[in-house]
């Protein structure tokens, strides 16, 4: 029996320094980790948004805080925030938090059966008055990775696959092989053998792991693993990128993702250390690329009036995933196994809980190999119809009425699983039942953000019939009582950023 | 409020200073920083812990003196009831302050130690200082000097681990309890576990007397929970 010694990554972008990272440090000694890399490959790097599971992640590898904040001009980021999405004139936020109480008490009904004017996310949770404000999550007396607030950060990718690879070279001991993959041989059972590289050397492993982006050199090209498109579902297939300095060195620093709505798409907003990165994410179904420059434009403001497509990056976004990720002893891991618009920061995320999920399952032989197979077909294919579930949801509450957004809420686009939730909510207040995983990519929290968030509204007789009001009022009470008291604590983003780039967070 | 001004035998010639601690002179501090050259002195006395600077977050050491902010159960009836107090207490009115490459005295001309009647002069008639301001001068010039290598030693345990989190539970004769937090020690288990170049490299730096001095001082937790049962007791 073939025992599993040695797991070769194809790639070097974010997810594939993720996988090598999260597998060298969980197998270390036990497992011979390869990275190889073409030289010749432009990584697709734009400021990205993560989840704050990215924390644990780094932590897992081995990374300071402090080094990767540093490193990558990473901010801290505590939300999304929704501009123009449900009216066109109008704002809402979806937290990193979970609602108050969130494990014991539905604050759902009692808020909406007591408007006070409050939105949903502020009746439950401080943490939107933290990002009006620009706040960041903690304190500078905070240890690495400790939080005040539930934060992510944002990153400039095109510097954290860098970073990533110098410590996984450095010290997990990974080997970085920069050559370019010229072919793939399979042995007799139609698992892959090995990878002839460029220069003629032959790489052998146990497992393989497509981190090759797009391109999905193994997964796609060798497997030939049947892609499924969500097009009829996400309209989003064009991207229009690009960075924007600040007006000042002390200009603040936003602690969300800022995503506007546009006549068809919406503009992401992201605040890194010295610059922002800006992205109008549009359906060409629906807009030229002329047009979606003129949005990107009127968007930076005078700043951005000059701006040419020599400027812009144009990225295509085929959206949609591998039916199968993982086929014998290959597995997918990011732009590879699917992509989606980037509306929730999934992409990141997608990665690491993959990443994840093969360091922690990693199969010693053939015959745990074919099993875990089919169990990570399993749950990412269930992840990815939630993903979409999620980022549908945004587009069907709109309200708005350009030919995007109405075509977005015709119910042929929409998924059975978001019909069916979209029908029980309005009997019934979102809560923990009603998805089906104990590791959900999404809580329900998030869907509650975003339903009460776009007016989403459930019929009132769904009110607990033995209602706790003293207990739902005391947590009304708490959060506007922490506030005050968190938010008159906490420093600005910028603030604690320059603490750090200065004097380092301690470890403990 | 503090009113620091440059010390000068010109305008202050006539003032006098009340040395001994009281609540009425601010004396009521749970914790007061120290420098390591105090140390062989501390640990007779008190737990010697890290706390994080609050404007920078880089670790500090100092000594525990009550079991919240405002409480010094070393301040008993307006004496120290210590043989060695810490040198930011024994300062007091009196900073030091950079200007330039020199150091400068400075007096806090608002504090209420500062009197005409009673209390130590700091100055002769001729203008020369009095063994008590000269006394003062010492221990500022053994602050301004002790800062740094306090920093530097606390930056360097916390460089290679060595600096664990603590939180210290007691509940106290009359079953109060208290929790305190933002307090750090000196990992006994890593220190033990230190090898090598690092170990040498402590050494060297005279660090690992110190940290030992640290380790040794936390026996002094429970002289403090004792002098606390001892004041809820209503016993002297």
């Amino acid at each position: 029996m073939s025992q599993t010694r040695s797991v070769v990554i194809v790639g070097g972008g974010t997810a594939g320094w993720l996988t090598a990272g999260l597998i060298a440090a969980n197998h270390k000694g036990h497992l011979s980790v390869t990275l190889v890399e073409s030289p010749n490959v432009k990584i697709i790097g734009v400021g990205e948004g993560t989840w704050p599971t990215i924390r644990n992640t780094l932590k897992k590898i081995g990374i300071s805080e402090t080094d990767f904040l540093r490193a990558c001009d990473g901010t801290f980021k505590q939300a999304s925030k929704f501009v123009n999405w449900t009216t066109g004139d109008d704002h809402y936020y979806h937290p990193f938090m979970l609602p108050k109480a969130y494990d014991q008490i539905n604050l759902a009904p009692y808020w909406q059966a007591q408007p006070n004017g409050l939105s949903f996310a502020d009746a439950v949770s401080y943490q939107p008055a933290a990002c009006a404000q620009d706040l960041a999550p903690k304190t500078v007396t905070v240890p690495e990775f400790g939080a005040i607030t539930n934060y992510a950060y944002h990153l400039d990718a095109g510097k954290f696959a860098p970073f990533l690879q110098k410590h996984c070279v450095e010290n997990l001991g990974v080997r970085h092989v920069l050559a370019d993959v010229t072919q793939i041989e399979n042995d007799e059972d139609g698992y892959i053998a090995r990878l002839l590289i460029d220069g003629g050397e032959a790489i052998a492993g146990d497992l393989f792991i497509d981190c090759t982006g797009f391109l999905s050199l193994l997964i796609g090209k060798h497997y030939g693993a049947e892609f499924t498109s969500c097009a009829d579902q996400l309209f989003i297939d064009t991207a229009l990128a690009i960075q924007v300095p600040y007006e000042h060195e002390d200009a603040p620093i936003a602690s969300v993702t800022k995503s506007t709505a546009q006549r068809a798409g919406w503009i992401w907003d992201i605040g890194l250390t010295r610059r922002r990165g800006i992205g109008h994410v549009y359906s060409s179904r629906f807009l030229s690329d002329d047009e979606a420059l003129a949005d990107l434009k009127a968007y930076i403001g005078p700043s951005g009036a000059h701006l040419t497509f020599d400027e812009v990056r144009k990225i295509p976004i085929r959206s949609g995933h591998r039916q199968t990720p993982w086929v014998k002893n290959c597995v997918a891991v990011g732009l590879s196994s699917g992509f989606v618009e980037p509306l929730e920061a999934s992409s990141i995320v997608m990665a690491e809980l993959s990443a994840q999920m093969i360091a922690d399952q990693m199969p010693v032989n053939r015959t745990a190999m074919a099993v875990v197979e089919k169990r990570f077909n399993a749950t990412l294919n269930y992840r990815w119809a939630r993903i979409i579930d999620f980022l549908k949801l945004h587009y069907v509450l709109s309200q708005r009425e350009e030919p995007f957004w109405v075509a977005n809420r015709d119910p042929s686009t929409i998924p059975e699983s978001l019909k069916d939730l979209l029908s029980l909510w309005r009997y019934h207040f979102p809560w923990h039942d009603d998805l089906d995983r104990r590791d959900e990519i999404f809580p329900t929290a998030s869907f509650q953000y975003v339903y009460y968030g776009m007016g989403g509204r459930t019929d009132p007789g769904a009110f607990p019939k033995t209602p706790d009001w003293p207990t739902a009022i005391g947590h009304f009470q708490e959060v506007a009582r922490a506030r005050q008291a968190v938010t008159g604590q906490l420093p600005t983003n910028r603030t604690l950023l320059n603490k750090i780039s200065q004097f380092g967070l301690q470890k403990v | 409020m503090v009113n620091q001004v440059p010390l000068s035998h010109e305008v202050h010639s006539g003032l006098r200073i009340m040395t001994h601690p009281s609540a009425r002179f601010g004396s009521q501090v749970g914790f007061v920083g120290v420098i390591p050259r105090e140390y062989t002195r501390l640990v007779a006395h008190y737990p010697i812990f890290f706390r994080k600077n609050a404007e920078n977050g880089r670790f500090e050491p100092g000594v525990l003196l009550g079991f919240n902010s405002s409480e010094n159960l070393f301040l008993v009836d307006e004496r120290w009831d210590a043989a060695y107090a810490p040198l930011h207490i024994q300062r007091q009115p009196f900073l030091i302050a950079q200007a330039g490459e020199n150091h400068v005295v400075t007096l806090d001309i608002d504090s209420p130690r500062v009197q005409r009647e009673q209390g130590e002069l700091m100055f002769h008639d001729d203008g020369r200082a009095t063994d008590y301001l000269q006394q003062i001068t010492t221990v500022l010039t053994d602050l301004a000097e002790g800062t740094r290598p306090a920093y530097d030693y606390a930056a360097k345990l916390a460089e290679y681990d060595l600096i664990e989190s603590i939180r210290i539970d007691v509940q106290f004769v009359d079953h109060s309890e208290v929790k305190l937090e933002g307090l750090y020690a000196v990992s006994a288990e890593k220190l033990q576990a230190l090898a090598g170049e690092k170990l040498v490299e402590l050494r060297d730096l005279g660090y690992l007397t110190w940290a030992y001095y640290q380790l040794a001082s936390m026996s002094h937790i429970a002289g403090l929970v004792a002098r606390k049962n001892r004041l809820i007791s209503g016993l002297k």
